[in-house]
């Protein structure tokens, strides 16, 4: 029936819908056979593990599974399923998992000869220490029996949550080591529904009695489960009863019998075990590299920050020495400025107080030169004529058109043109008697006087008389 | 089956030593002495190592041996994380120095520590690579030996690896490299190994082609005088016998290997020894013997086995040591790194500041002459 459930189960995707309550039936189921039928256990929390999406179920049915390997002594898939574990519990931190991991880690690595402690560096060392339900066992494989109880009873008091079912089994196999024969029977009923271990304490109590009638007896109790039994200790210690009793009771063909399963059983288990551990402290190895791994990428991540830190502050020392520079440019630029303008205004000071340009002797020739001709020509009659226009007409500036004028002709530049004007209107009048006819309006505008009066004005301050008396006077010789 | 794992790892230490025809004779006579004090007194060959590697002018084949010697040393005091420094330092010059055989012989070497703190991965690394420039280059026949070394670590590992096939092919290519110089001692320990270690991958698949490699082994070690080869060798042939349900002569085979593994006090080997014949005798109905031989197997085997376990943690605790040390001498380099970028950052911070502070006071000292 089981197993067509488990088939059910494992086959089928009916129960897809995740329910809670199945699960939590299932787990139990589970948990039930693991030391009845740790096969069709295992069966059950690869399903449980395969469709559950909560990471605690996963981590559960991992740990049933793991326990499942290591009773069946598949040692390699054990620490496979472990290892999975130790990954998954990473994100959940769940003391019941962590508590259970660890024991499981703690008895494969004794399965495996290997000390729990060397795990140190994958495993904090609080995690390290062994409770005593490890220790019971381990003192129960070394023989001392009264040390297994001590240690049993100190776990009890520990108050566990979860007790180890097996623990009945260890403290009726050591009161029946013990002699204690009673108790041994007390806790053997306990454990009636773990076939395999029942019978086997049963077993041993018989054996204990000593009675050689009984001897053959106890062998008796075995048979039915021999065949069945799935716990790979459980089936070595059997072998170990049965060779033990055969070679007392000198039934060579038995003996010879119990012998060979013995040995074969020897064989593959150390064979299987030589091949856990190393891939198992290869594993451990990958963790180790992983952990370190981790630390040493926090440092150089640290190494990078500080690098990139190193940048940014030469970074912003260049902005900031940059925009300092700016600044001071822009002030040497303002100071240049200003020195300019001063130098300019001091330049300007300096001439006035000398009173007089240095003026080239060529340019003083050259311009004379340039000044008679514009004399000769007439070209002063024009009306339009001012410092300004003749200084560009003889390519020259007012400053030293003015200054010439002022020096070789000893008179500003607007008498000397009106000077000009004046003489010739008196050599006209002088010379040519239609002008001694024409108007005065008319002699001013030809000399290129803009006005009468201003003619008037100009002509008589030159000759001491007005232009109309003057006529008069040349008419009159 | 296990078999004899620490004692194929005694006989591969040996694997880095070497003689060279190199012309100095002072520094050949150093290496010699070095070498001799290897079993004797590791830290002396490490000293002269050491010694030699400070020596002006010499050439890298001498610095590359110097190495080699101190990685030795330290393998011999069980520093395999040391060893491995040292190695690689071999390799790293042997590699610039285009030196093929001491590349090949390093590698090995390196693949070698590897494999004796269980680093498989590493291990294979290494000796891939040694594989591979191997078969690119070709060595003197003299130097060939290197290459067998390398095939029979490769042998070795596939063995344990559960896959004979591979492990075979490895070991009859270093068998093959071996008998090429027959006059070197090296090759020829290693030769009776190779032979089997090959017997016993065939001892489950091919029983007539075990016999014929654990005869051979058998003669070369008789030949050569190694005890524990000889012993392992007649183990192997026992076997074989008694498979074929010939008790009488697998006994026979077995009494004279118990001597053996006496005189080189491997215990391993004596405790197969109780147990083989404990089986023999029970095939021959022989009781009393059987009860004999199984006590003295039991007896030896319970202190067997915790010595074995004793080695496996020892093993696991080098190994951890090695990555603790290796780690924490990245760590140290890092944590150098870090101290001198955080000295840089504070001084670069601390001048560059002070410069600009200063440069800014100045400027705006001399704005605000000029505005006054």
């Amino acid at each position: 029936m089981k197993l067509i459930l488990v088939f059910f189960l494992a086959f089928g995707t009916i129960i897809k819908a995740q329910n809670s309550r199945d699960a939590e039936t299932l787990f139990i189921e589970s948990k039930d056979l693991l030391y009845k039928k740790p096969s069709e256990s295992a069966v059950i929390s690869e399903f449980l593990f395969k469709n559950s999406s909560d990471n605690n179920d996963k981590i559960k049915a991992l740990l049933l599974l793991t326990e499942s390997y290591l009773i069946r002594g598949d040692y390699n898939s054990a620490s496979e399923k472990l290892f999975q574990c130790l990954e998954l519990s990473k994100k959940s931190n769940r003391p019941e998992n962590e508590f259970q991991i660890n024991f499981l880690l703690a008895k494969l690595c004794d399965e495996l000869g290997i000390e729990f402690s060397q795990l140190y560096l994958i495993k904090n060392e609080k995690e390290i220490t062994q409770n005593y339900y490890e220790k019971a066992i381990k003192s129960y494989s070394d023989s001392n029996w009264n040390q297994t109880v001590k240690d049993l009873k100190l776990f009890e008091k520990q108050k566990n949550k979860s007790f180890p079912e097996l623990s009945n089994f260890y403290y009726a196999l050591s009161y029946s080591n013990l002699g204690k024969l009673d108790s041994a029977q007390y806790y053997a009923q306990k454990i009636q529904r773990y076939e395999p271990y029942y019978f086997y304490v049963k077993a041993m109590i018989q054996s204990s009695r000593k009675e050689s009638d009984k001897n053959i007896d106890y062998l008796e109790l075995l048979k039915p489960i021999e065949k069945k039994v799935q716990d790979v200790w459980l089936r070595e210690e059997i072998y170990n009863l049965a060779v033990q009793n055969f070679n007392e009771s000198k039934n060579k063909e038995k003996y010879r019998e119990y012998y060979q399963l013995q040995t074969a059983l020897q064989d593959s288990l150390s064979s299987v075990k030589e091949n856990a551990r190393i891939s198992f402290l290869n594993k451990i190895g990958q963790k180790q590299d992983e952990i370190l791994e981790t630390k040493s990428e926090q440092q150089t991540k640290i190494i990078y920050f500080i690098a990139i830190a190193i940048l940014l502050v030469f970074t912003v020392a260049y902005f900031f020495n940059r925009k300092l520079n700016q600044k001071q440019k822009d002030y040497e630029k303002s100071k240049q400025e200003a020195e300019d303008r001063e130098k300019f205004i001091a330049e300007n000071k300096a001439q006035e107080s000398a009173g007089k340009i240095v003026i080239p002797d060529k340019t003083i020739s050259f311009l004379l030169e340039k000044l008679e001709k514009f004399e000769s020509n007439d070209e002063y009659l024009d009306s339009e004529i001012s410092l300004n226009l003749l200084a560009e007409n003889l390519n020259t500036n007012t400053k030293y058109l003015s200054e010439i004028i002022n020096t070789y002709k000893n008179k500003n530049f607007h008498s000397y043109i009106n000077e000009l004007r004046v003489n010739y209107i008196i050599n006209k009048l002088k010379n040519n008697p239609v002008y001694l006819k024409y108007k005065v309006s008319h002699l001013a505008e030809e000399a290129g006087f803009s006005s009468h009066s201003l003619f008037s004005t100009v002509f008589k301050q030159v000759t001491g008389h007005s232009p109309a008396s003057f006529i008069k006077t040349i008419k009159n010789q | 089956m296990r078999v004899f794992r620490i004692f194929i790892l005694m006989i591969l230490i040996v694997l880095g030593n070497f003689s060279f025809a190199q012309n100095n004779k002072e520094i050949d006579s150093l290496i010699g002495s070095a070498n001799a004090f290897l079993f004797k007194n590791p830290e002396k060959t490490i000293e002269i190592g050491k010694e030699i590697l400070k020596k002006k002018d010499i050439s890298n084949a001498y610095k590359i041996s110097s190495y080699i010697l101190i990685s030795n040393g330290y393998s011999g005091l069980s520093n395999y994380q040391k060893a491995i420094e040292f190695a690689l330092k071999a390799n790293e010059l042997s590699e610039k120095a285009k030196d093929n055989a001491n590349q090949i012989r390093t590698l090995g070497l390196i693949g070698n520590l590897y494999i004796r703190i269980e680093m498989r991965d590493e291990a294979w690394h290494y000796l891939d690579k040694a594989d591979k420039l191997s078969q690119s280059v070709s060595l003197p026949d003299s130097m060939k030996y290197l290459i067998g070394n390398i095939n029979l670590l490769k042998g070795f590992l596939y063995k344990r690896s559960l896959d004979c096939g591979y492990a075979i092919k490895h070991f009859n290519k270093a068998i093959a490299e071996f008998q090429k110089d027959k006059g070197n001692g090296f090759a020829v320990a290693n030769l009776g190994q190779a032979y089997n270690q090959k017997g016993y991958c065939y001892l489950k698949i091919d029983k007539d082609s075990a016999q014929v490699s654990f005869e051979k082994g058998l003669a070369d070690a008789r030949k050569n005088g190694a005890k524990s080869l000889e012993c392992n060798a007649l183990i192997g042939l026992s076997e074989i016998k008694s498979s074929k349900n010939d008790f009488k002569m697998s006994n026979e085979i077995l009494f004279s290997a118990l001597p053996l593994s006496k005189e080189v006090n491997q215990i391993e080997m004596e405790s197969r020894i109780y147990k083989l014949l404990a089986e023999n005798y029970i095939g021959l109905d022989d009781f009393e013997n059987h009860l004999k031989y199984q006590n003295l197997f039991d007896s030896i085997q319970s202190k067997f086995s915790k010595e074995e376990i004793k080695t496996v943690n020892e093993l696991i605790k080098k190994r951890n040591e090695f990555k603790q040390k290796t780690y924490e001498s990245k760590q140290k380099n890092s944590k150098i790194i870090i101290w001198i970028l955080l000295g840089i950052l504070l001084i670069s911070i601390f001048i560059l500041s002070y410069l600009l502070v200063k440069k800014s006071r100045k400027i705006n000292k001399n704005i605000e002459n000029k505005i006054s």
